[in-house]
């Protein structure tokens, strides 16, 4: 309808039409209007019919002010609109209001009554100001606000936390739009709210697990990780401070181990005292009621709870509700978060829900990073060890192939051990083990069976012999066979020396023995030339004595006695070599009876020089008893013959406990000896006197010194001279099971 | 019993089994200084002893000696084997042997072979106590003990 009129009325029929729910597109096809003007329309009709909304009361002066501007149908019709848009922002969930350019609110729906809990009467003409007189901080954001609308006409939205009915906070959504008057100037502005508290706290939780989970990602140990995460916990969510408590699972004591708070010194003189707190067992108390529940535990305020032990330094430090939450790992309580806040705040259903999340993430945290230390501590062992160790080590697959050989192993034997990865240990040979040998270590192997100290020769490139000595056990994992893991270490050095020992073992032994028998043939083969010698002189001084001269006979008497003196030298020796070559093995025997047989061999000399002989009682000890006898017969013997001329001649054989051997001695009044010819008196033919003043070859203790040698004792003389001699020694104890 | 009433006696078969030279001498020269008549035989091996004893080869007319002195060490078969033989024998084994040894150390060694000679006698250096000695077994054994042969 090109160039048609639009009055007032008319405009608001088509606007009226739209708001009834017609589509736009579908009023400017009908009414053949563009969509701009359409809108346009829109506009002035709610900027007019907006005003009637102010106040009920003020409702017929406005009439009358809105008649002088249209007609009565017009004004029938706008009020039928108004009832409707009034109806319909009624019917709006979400709390609606209107105010004016003045800033006095003109009135509000019915969940805006029941969201803030005020009767609009109570409300409309109030300024916002005059609303949140106790919270002037909401009010200032919320004048803020339209001042921007009214400079910058148009819509807003901005998020705040109001109190609403029950005093709760909640987190508003905040749309505003102007609106505009009959005369087109900014006429006032419509509001709605919506309640983002519960997107808000889903946020916040979200916020809170993010950063607790970044801190315990980047820790590596909980004293690391709570300082972040106490404050992210508390900047979050504006609590004031918190602790973490530890739990000794041994002795059930708890400890306060972290803490928290934005620096008031007053909170920190809180936390110091919690830290420095001892807790006595028994049920009081927030952090012990949790440890003992694993449930969290909730104090709206501490001062007042009876059941909160540190309630007059909390109260000092100006803090009042308290909430604290298990730290667990499955069934088990590890510790306790607590956290404090300066205002009271009621039980948050969401907030103790997020904080058992929590607890739980930082069981996990704690088991994993003591798990963490666990394996670090295991492994630096484990470096340590192979690091300091000569030994190298090694692993070996299912299939019992090598696997791994730890760097040492050619370090020591300068062996690559590239070729003997991926194959088993027989598939090299080793010049030691025979086909049999590796079959038998094989079965053990796959019996799974754990081995030790196998040795293998190998040789190396250069064609030298290395040994080794391998042990090792068998890997399980779930109870699967996973192959062996073991160490080596190489021997080559102890093998050489074995074997170097060994050979000059049996040099020594066959030495020995070739010397022995050396003696024996030497000294027996050497008696005949000198019977040749002996006798025949003899035979010719017999015979033809009566036709040589003096000189004659005197020559052949030294021949004889030479003779005769070599005859004896070389019987000592033999005697000498026998120890060795004819001892019997040693036993239990009485040391009592081999004393009693040598006096009994030595009765004669004893009576001539009328011995007194005494002794100790003497006790059973492991020896050849017939080279003891020898030993007594010798040592009382020598007593005898060195006596002094001039003195009664006194011999005493004593003996003493010394631990693991018993001590004998052989003392006598005698002529005694020179210390420095202690040792050489038990060589071989060493005599400290002429034969002409004491006869002997000087092999009597030269055997006493072989006959202990033989028995593991040792032999030695005491003496000062012209006061007698003793001469000591050992024989060792019988053996327990020996007899 | 006297030197004379020997004289009627026949002689005592002394067999000697020394390769010595020089012992073999002395005994006879020690023998010759003593009381009883006797024949004495030499062979210088073990051998030898055994063929005198059996009667084999140069010795088929052989007597049976009344004693036997013998050395231990011997070349081919030595003293210890000729007794071993000796006492295995029934014929033999009643006939007295004197082991005549170098030292007391051989005797020892002998003595753990158990074998049972009837006397051991070590060779002395000295004339005299050799002399002694021969003379001992000729007074022992050929004057007091009624040998088993029935002399």
């Amino acid at each position: 309808m090109p160039g048609r009129q639009w009055d007032a009325a008319s405009k608001a029929k088509v606007v009226l039409e739209g708001l009834k729910g017609r589509p736009e597109s579908a009023i400017c096809k009908k009414h053949r209007i563009k969509p701009a003007e359409y809108r346009r329309w829109r506009k002035q009709f709610l900027a007019n019919i907006a005003r009637p909304l102010e106040s009920r009361r003020s409702l017929s002066a406005e009439r009358g002010r809105l008649l002088s501007g249209m007609s009565h149908h017009v004004w029938e019709e706008s009020a039928k609109a108004l009832r409707v848009a009034q109806e319909l922002i009624e019917a709006l969930p979400i709390p609606v209001f209107f105010k004016a350019r003045d800033g006095k609110h003109l009135g509000a729906n019915r969940a805006w009554e029941a969201y803030f809990g005020v009767n609009r009467e109570a409300f409309i003409g109030k300024t916002v100001r005059e609303l949140f007189a106790d919270q002037p901080e909401v009010a200032a954001r919320h004048q803020a606000a339209d001042e921007d609308l009214w400079n910058n006409p148009g819509t807003r939205s901005y998020e705040l936390e109001v109190p609403v009915h029950d005093g709760a906070q909640r987190h508003t959504l905040n749309y505003k739009a102007t609106f505009t008057g009959a005369d087109g100037d900014i006429a006032g502005l419509i509001g709605a709210i919506v309640d983002i508290t519960e997107r808000k706290r889903a946020e916040q939780r979200q916020a809170i697990e993010h950063r607790v989970t970044r801190i315990l990602s980047e820790s590596e140990s909980p004293a690391e990780a709570m300082p972040g995460l106490l404050a992210a916990f508390c900047e979050t969510l504006g609590w004031a401070c918190g602790a973490r408590w530890s739990l000794d699972a041994k002795t059930l004591g708890f400890r306060c181990e972290e803490t928290w708070s934005a620096g008031d010194p007053a909170v920190e003189a809180f936390l110091t005292s919690s830290r420095e707190a001892t807790f006595h067992p028994g049920n009081a108390g927030l952090i012990r009621r949790v440890l003992g529940q694993g449930e969290p535990v909730w104090i709206v305020d501490v001062t007042a709870e009876r059941n909160f032990l540190r309630g007059r330094q909390a109260a000092k430090a100006g803090l009042r509700s308290a909430f604290a939450l298990p730290i667990r790992l499955g069934d088990q309580v590890l510790g306790a978060l607590e956290f404090f806040h300066r205002e009271t705040q009621q039980p948050d259903e969401w907030l103790l829900k997020t904080g058992v999340a929590i607890g739980q993430q930082i069981g996990h945290f704690m088991a994993r990073t003591q798990a963490e230390r666990d394996l670090r501590q295991s492994e630096s062992r484990f470096r340590s060890l192979t690091g300091l160790s000569s030994d190298w080590y090694w692993e070996q697959d299912e299939e019992l192939r090598l696997t791994f050989m730890s760097s040492r192993f050619v370090e020591r034997t300068g062996i690559d051990p590239a070729p003997f990865i991926g194959r088993t240990r027989w598939d090299h040979p080793a010049p030691n083990l025979t086909e049999s040998d590796w079959a038998r270590h094989r079965a053990q192997l796959e019996r799974h069976e754990p081995f030790f100290d196998f040795e293998i020769e190998r040789v190396t490139p250069d064609g030298n012999s290395v040994w080794l000595s391998v042990s090792g056990e068998p890997v399980f994992e779930d109870r699967k066979f996973r192959g062996y893991r073991g160490v080596g270490t190489d021997i080559t050095e102890r093998k050489r020396a074995q074997g170097v020992l060994r050979a000059a073992y049996d040099e020594l032994a066959r030495s020995n023995s070739e010397l022995q028998q050396f003696a024996y043939v030497a000294s027996h083969d050497l008696q005949e030339p000198l019977r040749m010698i002996g006798s025949y002189t003899q035979l010719l001084e017999r015979r033809y004595g009566d036709k040589l001269d003096a000189d004659a006979r005197e020559f052949m008497g030294f021949i004889v006695d030479g003779a005769t003196r070599m005859k004896q030298l070389i019987e000592d020796l033999l005697a000498y070599s026998r120890v060795g070559t004819r001892g019997k093995e040693l036993r239990p025997v009485q040391a009592q009876a081999a004393l009693d047989r040598a006096l009994v061999n030595l009765r004669a000399s004893i009576e001539s020089a009328d011995a007194q002989v005494t002794h100790d009682a003497l006790p059973e000890v492991s020896a050849d008893d017939t080279q003891l006898t020898q030993l007594f017969q010798n040592l009382i013997g020598n007593a005898i013959k060195f006596r002094k001329r001039d003195e009664p001649i006194r011999i005493h054989v004593g003996v003493q406990d010394a631990g693991a051997e018993w001590r004998f001695s052989v003392s006598d009044n005698g002529i005694g000896i020179e210390p420095q010819y202690y040792e050489r008196i038990f060589m071989v033919f060493q005599r400290l006197h002429t034969r002409e003043e004491y006869a002997g070859t000087g092999i009597g203790l030269a055997i006493c010194k072989k006959v202990l040698d033989r028995h593991r004792g040792r032999i030695w003389v005491e003496s000062a001279l012209g006061k007698g001699s003793t001469f000591n020694f050992t024989l060792s104890k019988i053996q327990k099971g020996e007899s | 019993m006297t030197a004379e009433a020997d004289r009627t006696a026949p002689p005592v078969e002394i067999l000697l089994v020394e390769d010595n030279l020089g012992d073999a001498r002395l005994t006879r020269e020690a023998l010759k200084e003593g009381k009883v008549y006797n024949n004495l035989h030499w062979v210088k091996d073990g051998v030898e002893a055994l063929d005198f004893l059996y009667k084999r080869g140069k010795y088929a007319d052989a007597p049976k000696p009344d004693i036997i002195l013998l050395d231990l060490n011997l070349p081919k078969k030595d003293g210890r084997e000729v007794l071993q033989e000796i006492k295995a024998d029934s014929r033999l084994m009643r006939i007295p042997v004197v082991v005549l040894t170098t030292s007391k150390a051989e005797e020892d060694v002998l003595k753990t072979y158990t074998l049972h000679a009837n006397c051991y006698v070590t060779k002395p250096v000295d004339l005299e106590q050799f002399i002694k000695v021969v003379q001992s077994i000729d007074n022992f054994w050929l004057t007091v003990v009624t040998l088993p042969n029935g002399k």
